[in-house]
């Protein structure tokens, strides 16, 4: 026996290909920075601090698998990459988080849940208020969505990558994670992991973008609220229903996703009040946490040498600030149809990252002229834009794979 | 006479005038918290004649938080 069997996370860096080794010093370190950002608020908490710590554990927990002949290198947190059913079984009974992969993940199933609890958190009683002016400006931001597709194509990705690029301009994660699921499996680690992290950057960037593209005295501009209309549960149970059959009917390949945010949505407005709170206590959290847990635990080093990698970040950026100057965009032109009685700010919340960037809009023309509240129109904007983005989504989904 | 009104619907967080106070314009009389965001409810000119909600109470926007005078 020698020392490298004694220290096996240490002494496995000496039997793997040396740029596999510095990848994963590179990733340790990566993960404990995650969770340094995380803590101090830069990005998202609940999402970094999970994949940050599983990030550096995974990395550093490198074992011989197979005894001493230094031949199979692993971990026993859980392997993506097993099909074969007996191996599966196998290291189901090993890999602690293998259960949670292979039940929650291929199937998109956590994405699903996810969903479920942002539809329980959204109200899509502003979306009902101002429909025209919300639909407008969520399409507007599908700018992202729809552009990046082509300029990833351009660059030399697959129909199928290129696609799931592109959905980080919808800035959801779970729809990112549930279409490179279905569209790029192998390269859906990355495209995920990319996602939530532009996504937290999202709060940081976007005030820029706004302060860019709309000058101080429009960026004040009070929104007068023609009528006043209240919307009652009813109304918006009719709402969930009829958008989720139709949605249904149109893109059956989304249909899990569509299901699942108007029946918490469907939920919360019944009032049903021990499954809101199973919905949004446990399940949008459980799914979160465990959704950055494993997306820590699947950057083995190996993930970070994909030469796509480089590609996927500026695509990724790309699709971002694409979708944001799209929402403007919108902000503009409902500002002209309304006869300048609009605040084109609001746009910016078509980027439906709910309720980010709605309440980034909201601080940014408090900001200009503190009396004036746009909230319930951003909520509006922005609650629609889940809506547009799985349309696209669903849309990707079903055309790509004939595509192909 | 002027109403001070929610400009969002929320739950008020605090209150920071007094019935009695003389208020301006750029008094931020309330806090509404909205989707975990606080928005301040700004004060209108004149003497705080009543207050219409307690901190905890959920309010409707446009709702009339103080009447003032």
């Amino acid at each position: 026996m020698n020392l490298a069997d004694l220290f096996q996370g240490v002494g496995t860096f000496f039997y793997q290909e040396p740029k596999i080794a510095i990848a994963r010093v590179v990733l340790i370190f990566l993960g404990i920075f995650l969770v340094y950002l995380g803590k101090k608020g830069t990005l998202e908490p609940l999402i970094m601090i999970p994949m940050g710590f599983g990030m550096s554990a995974v990395n550093a927990g490198v074992l011989f698998l197979d005894g001493q002949k230094h031949l199979e290198i692993g971990t026993i947190f859980m392997d993506p990459l097993e099909t074969d059913t007996t191996g599966l079984m196998d290291i189901l009974q090993i890999d602690f988080l293998q259960p949670i992969y292979t039940f929650t993940f291929s199937n998109g199933l956590i994405a699903c849940l996810v969903f479920m609890g942002i539809g329980v958190i959204s109200d899509v009683g502003n979306l009902l208020r101002f429909p025209f002016t919300s639909m407008l400006i969520a399409m507007f931001a599908e700018l992202g969505t729809i552009l990046t597709f082509p300029i990833a194509r351009a660059m030399g990705l697959s129909l199928g990558e290129a696609a799931s690029i592109a959905v980080v301009g919808g800035a959801d994660g779970p729809m990112v994670l549930f279409t490179s699921m279905l569209l790029a499996n192998d390269l859906f680690v990355p495209i995920t992991i990319i996602a939530y992290l532009y996504l937290s950057l999202c709060y940081g960037g976007y005030p820029f973008l706004i302060r860019l593209l709309i000058p101080k005295e429009l960026r004040g501009v009070a929104v007068k609220s023609a009528k006043k209309t209240d919307i009652s549960s009813k109304e918006k149970i009719i709402f969930d229903v009829v958008a989720c059959t139709l949605l249904c009917l149109l893109f059956p390949m989304a249909a899990p996703l569509f299901l699942c945010f108007f029946l918490g949505n469907a939920i919360k407005e019944s009032g049903v009040f021990k499954y809101m709170q199973l919905l949004e206590d446990v399940f949008l959290y459980a799914s979160t946490f465990f959704l950055g847990l494993l997306l820590g635990v699947l950057c083995e080093g190996s993930t970070l040498l994909d030469p796509l990698i480089l590609k996927l970040l500026v695509l990724g950026m790309l699709a971002l600030a694409l979708a944001g100057v799209g929402g403007i965009i919108g902000g503009y032109v409902v500002y002209f149809i309304n006869g300048k009685k609009f605040n084109p700010t609001i746009g910016i919340a078509g980027v439906s990252c709910v309720p980010t960037t709605a309440k980034v809009a909201q601080k940014e023309v408090q900001k200009a002229n503190k009396r004036v509240v746009v909230l319930q129109y951003a909520m509006g904007a922005c609650i629609c834009g889940v809506i547009t983005s799985a349309i696209l989504t669903g849309l990707y989904v079903s055309i790509i794979p004939l595509l192909q | 006479m002027a109403n001070i009104t929610s400009t969002v619907a929320g739950k008020v967080k605090e209150i920071n005038i007094s019935v009695g106070q003389t208020v301006t314009e750029d008094d931020e009389a309330f806090i509404v918290e909205a989707m975990k965001m606080e928005n301040v409810v700004y004060g209108e000119a004149g003497v705080v004649k009543d207050i219409k909600v307690k901190v905890g109470d959920s309010v409707e926007e446009d709702a009339v938080l103080a009447v003032i005078e």
